[in-house]
């Protein structure tokens, strides 16, 4: 039966309609909500604060994994950020979701700025022996954000890893060292129809194995 | 490319790993609008964009929070107005940002644009291919003529002719000869050098056009998505205009109805209705007036096809009001019984019609009311039975 409802579309709904009850709560919560980004749109900063809190360790993981050097790091995602506050009015929900859209940017970035630093020929050799201790130390984050936090960490790790090396590989540098299948395929002196196979096939089965994350995160309905 | 060439390098678009060119190809193909490649690209690119969750989590400095936060309150950030396009920027950001607003996730383009050279020093220019060679790129009809004026002259005997006729004529109109060549000469090479200027002007005009042609591409692909959000919404539309449309009908059927009781209930005609009224005159207030009251419309199935009835139920009472019109009469021994259908059939009541083929019935304790899939009204022995044994008059779905 449908749910009861005051409006007369609902009272007289057609029959064989189907209907659902209230929307299932996800299993993890989602990471930048819509509205959270809609606020930054209108230049909240307040917002922009809770936006900053929810996703800056992960973008920071992210760059400093691209970039290598925690300065580095701090000051690209600094610049990310003020383009995020800058652009968050043109940002388009029906694209994607608010999280994709941060991540896109800030590893654009951060590539972008490892190929400036190799054009000018200087060092980029990671080096995670610069973090301070400080920064290890875990900011305001609330058990739920943790505990969802690390279920997602868990099952894109464990989707990683059961992808064979090669594929896993092949895909991490594409992401991480912004490669294409040309490159990689020069680098690792395998045939470009070879690494054009293990990523497509690495993807697939990434696609499918994070499919409940993706889902939440586009926003589709379970 | 075909489909499935293009369809099969969207995971590699979506990680950034394509080339350039089949970058630009699958921009084309998306731009021009493929919902099967458009869905499965967001996948992957969702799925693509949870990669760092697999990253041993590093948390951030705490420092950069406030500095971030006071950049924010600086004048490049601040104002709406200042928003746009204004870098601020102490850290140098090496390219052209990509737009993150299109589908296309990690891209180079703005990197792999051909870096245009710029125009030579003339000097340079000057110094590498000889007068000659210059002369035939710019003129070749001069050259031509040049060419041929020179090759009579190296012929020994015509030059020794030629110079000796020079002489004879005129030494000055020699020397004026070789000055003229001279000038030829730098002129061709001047020539040449603005043609190669202009060359280099139109292939950045031409570097220019492509960026712009990705531009239009990009705002193509936005359009696209815009259309189709549109169509959807009108689709929306439609069927709400067309659910309205059945309600009003209802409505306007159950105000006539609703007068009929009435009317009958005021003069007295169709004492039955106006018992069962008078029985549940209350209730029947409270069913059709509860804003929580459910409606099914039932309809006459091949034994009485211009049957009709409506059912209300309050959940919160388990109360409900049934009419049906149109029933054929009861054969002698027969009633009709409503039945209420969850995962089986649970009778509502039975009820008889009245003269003007009209019947109704007052429910109380409706079994399983949240759970009601359907009513079904039966012909049954008279007094009815636990389980419905005749043919079905009435259907129909809450």
């Amino acid at each position: 039966m449908c749910p009861i409802s005051i409006h007369p579309i609902h009272l007289f709904a057609v029959s064989g309609r189907k209907c659902y009850d209230a929307p299932v709560s996800p299993k993890h919560p989602s990471t930048v909500d819509h509205t959270l980004l809609a606020r930054v749109a209108k230049g909240d900063q307040e917002a922009f604060e809770r936006l900053y809190e929810q996703t800056s360790s992960l973008l920071y993981t992210l760059v400093l994994r691209i970039v290598g050097k925690p300065a580095d790091a701090a000051d690209l995602l600094q610049e990310v950020y003020l383009e995020a506050w800058r652009k968050a009015s043109n940002y388009d929900t029906a694209r994607g979701a608010p999280m994709a859209w941060l991540v896109t940017l800030a590893r654009s970035r951060a590539i972008d700025w490892v190929r400036a630093l190799a054009a000018r020929g200087k060092d980029v050799t990671a080096s995670l022996d610069d973090t301070p201790a400080s920064d290890l130390v875990a900011q305001n984050a609330d058990a739920l954000d943790i505990r969802a936090a690390n279920e997602r960490q868990a099952l894109v790790r464990a989707s990683l890893k059961s992808l064979p090396p090669v594929q896993q590989q092949a895909i991490e540098l594409a992401f991480y060292e912004g490669l294409t299948h040309t490159e990689i395929s020069e680098r690792l002196h395998v045939p470009l129809g070879t690494i054009k196979t293990r990523i497509r096939l690495g993807m697939e089965k990434l696609r499918d194995g994070l499919q409940t994350l993706w889902e939440e995160e586009l926003g589709i309905p379970n | 490319m075909d489909h499935e060439q293009l369809e099969e390098n969207l995971s590699l678009y979506a990680l950034g790993a394509l080339d350039p060119d089949s970058v630009r190809d699958m921009e084309q193909h998306l731009a021009a609008g493929c919902p099967a490649c458009s869905t499965l690209l967001r996948q992957y690119q969702a799925a693509a964009t949870m990669l760092p969750y697999a990253l041993p989590p590093q948390t951030s400095p705490p420092a950069l929070k406030s500095r971030v936060m006071t950049a924010l309150s600086g004048p490049a950030a601040s104002t709406t107005s200042a928003r746009a396009d204004r870098p601020a920027s102490p850290v140098p950001i090496p390219t052209a940002p990509p737009d993150l607003f299109s589908s296309r996730p990690f891209s180079r383009i703005p990197q792999d644009l051909p870096e245009m050279p710029a125009p030579q020093p003339l000097s340079r220019r000057s110094a590498s291919p000889t007068w000659r060679e210059q002369l035939r790129a710019t003129s070749p009809a001069l050259a031509y003529a040049l060419e041929a004026l020179l090759k009579r002259v190296s012929r020994r005997h015509e030059f020794h002719k030629w110079r000796e006729q020079l002489k004879v004529e005129s030494p000055a109109f020699a020397a004026a000869l070789g000055v003229l060549l001279l000038g030829v000469a730098g002129y061709a090479v001047h020539q040449y050098n603005t043609f190669e200027a202009e060359r280099t002007a139109t292939a950045r005009d031409r570097a220019e056009a492509a960026k712009s042609k990705q531009e239009t591409a990009d705002l193509k692909r936005e359009l696209a998505d815009k259309e189709a959000a549109l169509t959807k919404a009108t689709d929306e539309l439609k069927r709400t205009v067309e659910a309205l449309g059945t309600t009003r009908e209802q409505l306007a059927r159950h105000q006539e109805q609703l007068d009929t009781l009435r009317a009958q209930f005021k003069t007295g005609r169709g004492r039955k209705g106006a018992e069962v009224l008078l029985a549940g005159g209350e209730d029947l207030l409270r069913i059709l007036s509860s804003p929580t009251a459910k409606m099914a419309d039932l309809h006459g199935t091949d034994e009485a096809k211009d049957a009709y009835a409506l059912v209300f139920v309050e959940p919160e009472t388990r109360r409900g009001f049934f009419y049906a019109n149109n029933l054929p009469s009861l054969p002698a021994g027969k009633t009709y019984q409503l039945w209420v259908i969850t995962d089986k059939p649970v009778s509502a009541g039975v009820f008889s019609i009245d003269r003007g083929h009209k019947g109704r019935l007052l429910m109380r304790n409706i079994p399983a009311v949240r759970r009601i899939k359907k009513f079904a009204v039966s012909l049954e022995p008279e007094g009815g039975l636990p389980q419905p044994t005749g043919s079905i008059y009435l259907t129909g779905a809450p």
